[in-house]
């Protein structure tokens, strides 16, 4: 019951405190860029750190072990919230990366490295705009620095961004003619990075549309099955005349 | 039944006397605005839209819907009511047809046109050169935007006006990628430009490649659901053949309720099949939108 009761004055309080709540909470749950704000965070903490203690309270009074259960799905809700949102956003930058890399691999041409990410930070996706424009900032105070090569995009932690910003970096120490063999490695990794994110693209949006495929035949069988259950009846119906 | 199937004929053709239209039903058979909004639709997508030709294929359509139902024994009403149902979904299927097939073209020239301008301007590094000479394999609406750009440089003499334009044409990264390259270019020169044009074209390509592969990966799976529409037809008739044999009564009211939902789904099924169709050629997820 008290749960219950927590439950209802949390709603409440969401309500009260932002007309909106609801459908922020929806869209900050399917991880949309929008910044959080302090009202935000309330919210979040009512949902995971009030609500929770709630449902302790409650279980210890109750000795209810569904209840201890519940408060432990809850608190690892938020864990799986922020999993999904870093699983979203490395998701979008496999995608994403590959395209500004692209657009830098064509500078590099005939520009140094820091020429080549200055004239891509303009067009460089928005997901990453910012960390270009601090990567480029970085690099204007001190271009030989190794560390400002790695700080890009590091709390992402993913493999191949570190090995582009290495030899990014062997570029700009050493000039191109020394790095072109992995300049060339990485262009063509690239393409092959493009092609394969299309590829995904492709395959999530057929899988879904495939099971409708699967329709006609689940119908086929019921109706199938509704012309037996009638034949059926319709003998015993006449066994019993 | 028959009585509901009536009103509910009388309902949709008198829809547009007391309701307004919803964007679910944007191309609604029976509504003046669904009609209107039906042709400005495929007409946006250049498809010549006859009312005369329009309405023979409907009615051919209706025909065949009523055969097929016919010979599964469904009663008149069911059969009226389905023919409304497939009346109402098949301005749907036909403008994600018209929006395939246009889209197709849009693509083709775009890329033809990018190459050709690439490969010109490879041999000729001359901005208005190669725009001239890419403007005439153009299609009407990129052409016009080639002119514009053309016009623009002469008038302003600014080389941004190339990004400006072609961005607000069609926002997607390859594009960018060129013009951002060819703007660099144009101001500040470069001495061996040639392997960065090769790129580009090597990106042309390979995104021609990737869009032809994932179209025919669509076009097959729409193939595949229209087979298994057929297939479960097929099913559906031989069960209802061998029912027969063993005094199965068709008229009773179980089957044939049944039997309409049956079609009701295949119907809504071929529709989501074309409505794989809706998919654009250029990916929005790919334009930089800025």
């Amino acid at each position: 019951m008290i749960d219950v009761f927590v439950a209802s004055v949390m709603s409440i309080v969401i309500l009260v405190t932002r007309k909106k709540s609801i459908p922020y909470l929806l869209s900050y749950f399917t991880f949309t860029s929008r910044k959080r704000t302090k009202r935000d965070d309330v919210i979040i903490q009512i949902l995971f750190v009030f609500y929770p203690v709630a449902v302790l309270l409650t279980s210890l009074l109750q000795g209810s072990a569904i209840l201890v259960l519940a408060m432990f799905a809850t608190l690892q809700f938020q864990q799986f919230v922020e999993l999904r949102k870093k699983h979203e956003r490395r998701k979008m930058l496999r995608f994403y990366f590959p395209i500004w890399l692209r657009q830098l691999q064509i500078l590099l041409q005939h520009n140094n490295v820091v020429t080549a990410l200055t004239l891509s930070t303009n067009t460089a996706p928005l997901l990453i705009r910012e960390d270009v424009k601090k990567l480029v900032e970085r690099l204007q105070v001190d271009s030989q620095s190794y560390s400002s090569f790695l700080l890009f995009l590091d709390e992402d932690n993913m493999i191949e961004i570190s090995r582009v910003m290495k030899v990014l970096y062997r570029c700009q120490h050493l000039g191109h003619q020394d790095a072109y063999g992995q300049l060339q490695r990485m262009i063509e990794s690239t393409g092959v990075w493009l092609h394969e994110e299309r590829i995904k693209r492709e395959e999530g949006r057929a899988m879904f549309v495939q099971w409708w495929g699967m329709l006609p035949l689940l119908m086929v069988s019921i109706l199938y099955m509704v012309m037996m259950f009638q034949i059926v009846v319709g003998i015993l119906g006449k066994g019993v005349m | 039944m028959i009585v509901w199937t009536i009103l509910l004929i009388i309902l949709a053709l008198f829809y547009r006397q007391f309701t307004k239209i919803t964007p679910y039903l944007r191309y609604y058979v029976f509504h003046k605005k669904g009609i209107q909004s039906f042709k400005e639709q495929v007409s946006i997508y250049h498809f010549q839209y006859s009312l005369k030709q329009q309405g023979k294929f409907l009615l051919f359509i209706l025909a065949a819907i009523s055969f097929v139902s016919y010979t599964f024994q469904m009663s008149m009403d069911r059969i009226l009511l389905l023919n409304v149902v497939v009346a109402i979904v098949l301005p749907y299927i036909v403008v994600d047809i018209a929006k395939y097939e246009f889209q197709h073209k849009d693509f083709l020239s775009l890329t033809a046109t990018l190459q050709y301008f690439l490969s010109q301007y490879k041999i000729e590094p001359h901005l208005k050169k190669a725009l001239e000479g890419s403007a005439v394999i153009a299609n009407e609406e990129l052409q016009q935007c080639l002119t514009t750009v053309i016009t623009r440089l002469e008038q302003e003499g600014k080389v941004n006006v190339f990004q400006e334009e072609l961005m607000a044409y069609k926002p997607h990264f390859i594009i960018a990628n060129i013009t951002n390259f060819i703007c660099n270019l144009e101001q500040y020169g470069a001495s061996n430009f040639e392997n960065g044009i090769d790129l580009l074209i090597e990106d042309v390509e390979q995104w021609i490649a990737d869009c032809h592969a994932s179209k025919q990966t669509l076009l097959q799976i729409r193939n595949r659901i229209c087979l298994l529409c057929l297939f479960s037809l097929i099913i559906a008739n031989f069960a209802m053949q061998m029912s027969l044999n063993v005094e199965f009564s068709v008229s009773s009211v179980i089957y044939q309720n049944m039997l309409f939902v049956y079609f009701i789904s295949l119907v809504l099924t071929l529709q989501q099949a074309f409505h794989l169709h809706h998919f654009d050629w250029i990916e929005p997820k790919e334009c930089l939108y800025d």
